[in-house]
């Protein structure tokens, strides 16, 4: 029923745009693109006001630099505005439909008016966005650093609502969201490990990057596949008007980035690398095993992009990463991504711009012994992604813009093969997963703005492959086992489709004021596929599964509600959001789990439900020498697994609280400049403890003592807190090309923060002893010298 | 190689390569904690194979931060049932508290469970059914002499061949006795399934030998038993171990509740601790010569 009053009301406002794009007569649209004067790239959520026959009509570039806006004909004043770059007007004789290309100048300010490249909060009282961040990659190079280390993730973390579940950890959590339910892309490819060092850097190199967005709820219908965020992070064009090069020198990496125009104006390439060089100090430790240990990780960044003509403008973009471990001739372990996006932009008329894009993605592991090893072992695991999309914006008038498009995702899953002593291959799967959406922006008045939005997501299973079939009732286990079935190539093992597949999404904006707005969203979003991990941050060596014939798509329904107040004459914005999410099918273990190689992955695995709630508060100064943010969240996220048996139940079926859960969670960040040559900076972050699971009893096997678990999740690990600090000197020289120095130390006053708290015993006298583990056991500093040519 | 311990061998890698990093800034420091107390449950670990007949042990749960022992338990009743009639009532070892016997040794095929009570209390507690399994014999163990390696001491290493029989679906368990000693750390719980093994035999040809001990001197004694286990008991020293074993480090599974195959007749969501397992069994010992 709740699918065909939307939809109903959706068709209302397709008729409402169509009438109101038929009353075009006497109008013009002015179109086009706005770029950096200094370096041709696209600028990204530029406002562009025109003004024209008495109407004003304001919109902002979209993810390409690309807007359209229709007024009346005639002598229009065009006023383009962004956080960082000079206001410009310009007069346009608008007498027909334009197409036009502005080019804005970066503001020349001092360090002492520096303002934070923040784009969070600069228009949201007037869009219907809500629950999204962005950060650009000049904020992310002013926050402290781990190891010198500008990381997107980690400035990503000290923003409300996301969380991990401890320093160091794999991945991130928003809104009570495990953290495979985050969508990460990286030039629209999907990233299916975010992480070097286990955790401790992100693999998005910041000289690389443009801007990351994340979406926590209010997602647009473009974007599917995850339950709960899209981080969607843009790399860098490529500066079109002059070669240079930056880079920079660290105490265990460094990194250099080229760019410049391969046609003036028309066509540019950027390249950037990075390495670690970790290892080259292992000797320092004096331990002869780690004498020969090999502990590096690597990146590469490229991307290319042409107008090839006024309409017309192509790109190509690829990141290479990977991490290696190794011990002498004993043992290998990498990982690594692979991904490559091509994309192609059309200004189909003045009102219709059109993206299309292929793209692979590919996640890789190997752990092993070297090929130089007397027994050879090598265990290689695999997911790869092939995704073409097509999506058109079609704006008919100032009031209403539509997006609209298709895309299909095509999965491999080579969960395991090993070489070597013996050869075995876990069955590969393949799945394919379509999509189509539509979604639309209606500015009913000055004051109310709305986006209605549907998707449909299907997704099937495909053979080859042998399916273990079991006994009814839906108890997967090695004794339920009744046989097999085998499906030929491209032979459907099970298709997800029907109403379960769409998606609406919805979000409105209400200017009360001039300085304050109200929103409010819906989002329903379904993922296939799920990362396979029992641990209590995923690992590089945890694998993705799909949906299946026994797996279920997972869905979230998430209800947000906003509030956005500027306060001192816009210096200032506070945020204030509730929500409340909804999960379903999410995928828990059984106790014990035996995850790797595992072919029937289902006899492991349990199905359950979840709940979210909580209370986010972000107040953030953006301009003059002292700005940052406060970010405050109190949130609250419970799962329950209550299976047919105790066997497939956690807690007896009980509520319990996922482990990531914390009930509060601030983070404070200052950024202080106090002359043309210093910037300094500091993030305090507080967080309240996470759950975790305690013993409650000892048993005891054959001799053996053993701690008894029987409450999972049911204890807490002591609150956390940690100061870093960040300092960085601009030595003398031309602007924009000033070498500087960076540093500041990780962790300022060295507390010892509870990653987990664990229990150690001696099994002869069976004294216990509890033991609190801290990943970063002390203060870290870090300098790092960085350069442009 | 034995899928265990090769996935084990890669976990034991990946812990390694992680621990590296995290050494280097990490750190372990002691802490008082209180911990909740929990239901006081029976723990029953009893076993029989074909060629040892039917014991058990049986304790009380205790409170996990005391050194104390578990209580024993010396006056329950415990009942063998074969192919589901009760065949034998096990007696209390004496002098050994929470130690009972019975008479019955298992028969390859047959299908054994345990019923027990305990004191004061009347309604019965059942273990789920176990089979006796074939057990391959040890074809052959012996000792080799080996240099000074990276990560290897020098000294007498033991090993044995073994064939495992072909056909998908076994199970084995390793015990390892030390000049008479049982090495029973959970280090030691050594178990595999034939996976990657399935028909092959480990003589350094097909596989390389089972690498059980070493470095020892001459005249040191070992004493190995396989024996043929169920899929359950195999699920329940996987998680035995984990419990035990991966603990204290970002990567390691969330802990989980060691449950095995004991709970109450009427309501099997009551469950009891420890294991009642049957299994075939294969011995071979050895004395290192010079």
């Amino acid at each position: 029923m709740k699918y065909a009053l939307f939809l109903a009301m959706f068709l209302g406002w397709m008729a409402g745009v169509q009438a109101q794009n038929s009353l075009g007569s006497g109008l013009a649209t002015l179109s086009g693109t706005v770029k950096d004067a200094s370096n041709g790239e696209s600028l990204v959520n530029v406002a562009v006001a025109v003004e024209c026959g008495g109407r004003k009509s304001s919109v902002l570039t979209n993810t390409y630099g690309y807007f359209s806006v229709t007024v009346p004909a005639g002598a229009a004043k065009v006023t383009l505005s962004s956080l960082g770059y000079e206001k410009q007007v310009t007069q346009v004789a608008l007498t027909k439909s334009t197409n036009q290309v502005f080019k804005l100048k970066p503001s020349v300010v001092g360090l002492d008016e520096v303002t934070v490249g923040v784009e969070r909060g600069v228009n949201t009282l007037k869009t219907t966005e809500i629950s999204v961040a962005q950060i650009s990659a000049k904020e992310v190079k002013k926050l402290p650093q781990l190891l010198g280390e500008a990381d997107v993730l980690r400035a990503i973390r000290l923003l409300p609502g996301v969380s991990s579940v401890g320093e160091g950890a794999n991945g991130f959590n928003v809104r009570g969201g495990n953290s495979d339910q985050n969508l990460i892309l990286l030039d629209e490819a999907p990233v299916f490990n975010s992480s070097h060092l286990f955790g401790f850097f992100s693999i998005f190199n910041a000289d690389a990057v443009r801007d990351a967005k994340l979406y926590k709820g209010g997602m647009p219908a473009i974007y599917g596949g995850r339950l709960s965020s899209v981080l969607d992070v843009r790399q860098r064009e490529g500066n079109n008007q002059r070669w240079s090069s930056s880079g920079g020198v660290g105490l265990l990496s460094s990194r250099l980035l080229v760019e410049g125009p391969l046609v003036k104006d028309k066509a540019s390439v950027v390249l950037a690398g990075r390495r670690s060089y970790f290892d080259v100090f292992l000797p320092l430790f004096n331990t002869p095993e780690l004498d020969q240990t090999i502990l590096y990780f690597y990146d590469f960044n490229g991307k290319i992009n042409a107008q090839l003509s006024k309409k017309d403008r192509v790109y190509a973009s690829f990141y290479n990463g990977r991490d290696k471990f190794g011990a002498a001739d004993l043992f290998q372990f990498g990982w690594g991504n692979w991904t490559a996006t091509t994309r192609w932009n059309r200004a189909v008329n003045d009102k219709m711009f059109f993206n299309a894009t292929a793209l692979y993605s590919d996640y890789t592991y190997l752990l092993g012994t070297p090929d130089n090893a007397e027994t050879k072992f090598q265990l290689n695991s695999r997911i790869q992604n092939y995704v073409t999309t097509a999506a058109w914006t079609y704006f008919p008038s100032p009031k209403h813009t539509v997006d609209f498009g298709a895309s299909n995702t095509y999965y491999i899953f080579s969960p395991g093969k090993i070489t070597g002593a013996f050869d075995i291959t876990l069955s590969q799967e393949w799945a394919t997963e379509p999509a189509a959406y539509v979604s639309h922006t209606w500015k009913a008045t000055n004051a109310f703005s709305v986006t209605s939005g549907l998707r449909y997501s299907a997704f099937g299973n495909l053979g080859p492959r042998t399916v273990t079939l079991y006994e009814p009732g839906g108890i997967f286990e090695d004794t339920t086992v009744v046989g097999t079935r085998s499906y030929a190539r491209g032979e459907a093992i099970r298709w997800f489709t029907g109403l379960g597949g769409l998606e609406p999404r919805f979000s409105a904006n209400y200017e009360i004021s001039e300085n304050a707005s109200l929103k409010a969203s819906y989002n329903r979003n379904r993922q296939y596929i799920h990362l396979i991990s029992n641990n209590t941050s995923p690992t590089p060596v945890n694998v993705w599964r799909p949906a299946g014939a026994y797996i279920e798509p997972a869905t979230a329904n998430q209800v947000a509600l906003g509030y956005v107040q500027k306060l001192a004459r816009g210096a200032a914005v506070l945020t204030v959001e509730t929500y409340y999410k909804d999960l379903q099918n999410i995928v828990d273990y059984k106790d014990g789990a035996d995850l790797v190689f595992k072919d029937n992955i289902e006899t492991e695995l349990l199905s359950g439900q979840g709940r979210a709630y909580g209370l986010e508060v972000l107040l953030e100064k953006k301009t003059g020498k002292l700005n940052g943010w406060i970010a405050y969240t109190l949130s609250r996220t419970e799962l329950q697994v209550d299976g047919p048996t105790r066997g497939t139940s956690v807690n007896n079926g009980e509520w319990y609280l996922a482990n990531y859960n914390k009930l509060h969670d601030l983070n404070v960040v200052a950024n202080y400049a106090p002359s043309k040559q210093w910037d300094l900076s500091a993030t305090w972050s507080y967080q309240s403890g996470r759950p975790i699971t305690y013993p409650d009893s000892r048993g005891e096997f054959e001799g053996i003592p053993y701690p008894i678990y029987a409450n999972r999740n049911g204890g807490e690990t002591p609150d956390t807190h940690r100061l870093d600090l960040a300092a960085t000197f601009a030595f003398k020289g031309k602007n924009n090309r000033k070498p500087t120095l960076a540093f500041g130390v990780y962790n300022a006053y060295a507390r010892r923060n509870p990653y987990s708290v664990f229990f150690r015993q001696d099994f002869t006298t069976r004294e216990v002893q509890a033991y609190r583990l801290s990943v970063f056991g002390t203060a870290i500093p870090y300098v790092t010298y960085n350069f442009s040519f | 190689m034995l899928r265990s311990n090769l996935l084990n061998l890669g976990s034991f890698r990946f812990l390694l390569a992680a621990a590296t990093v995290s050494t280097v800034v990490g750190c372990q420091d002691p802490i008082d904690l209180e911990l909740p107390e929990g239901t006081k449950r029976p723990i029953v670990n009893a076993r029989i194979t074909d060629e040892d007949s039917v014991t058990a042990e049986v304790y009380w749960t205790a409170s996990y931060l005391t050194q104390a022992p578990n209580e024993p338990v010396s006056n329950a009743v415990l009942v063998l049932l074969e192919d589901g009639v009760a065949v034998d009532t096990l007696r209390p070892i004496a002098n050994v508290p929470g130690r009972y016997k019975g008479t019955t040794v298992g028969t390859e095929g047959k299908s054994y469970r345990l019923r027990f009570w305990m004191p004061g209390d009347p309604k019965p507690w059942v273990s789920g059914p176990e089979t006796v399994r074939r057990c391959p014999s040890i074809d052959s163990i012996y000792s080799e002499k080996r240099p000074r390696e990276p990560f290897q001491l020098p000294g007498r290493y033991s090993l044995l061949h073994f064939t495992e029989p072909a056909g998908r679906g076994d199970q084995y368990r390793f015990k390892v006795w030390r000049n008479d000693t049982l090495e029973n750390l959970p280090f030691n719980i050594t178990f595999f399934d034939d996976q990657f093994n399935d028909g092959l035999s480990f003589n350094n040809v097909e596989l390389p030998a089972v690498d059980f001990a070493g470095p020892d001197s001459v005249g040191t004694k070992y004493r190995v038993e396989i024996s043929s286990i169920s899929p359950g008991l195999l699920q329940f020293l996987t998680l035995l171990r984990q419990t035990t074993l991966q603990v204290g480090t970002p990567f390691d599974p969330a802990p989980g509740l060691v449950v095995g195959n004991l709970w109450r007749e009427e309501n099997p969501d009551e469950f009891a601790l420890g294991y009642f397992y049957a299994s075939g069994v294969s011995r071979a010992s050895l004395v290192i010569q010079p």
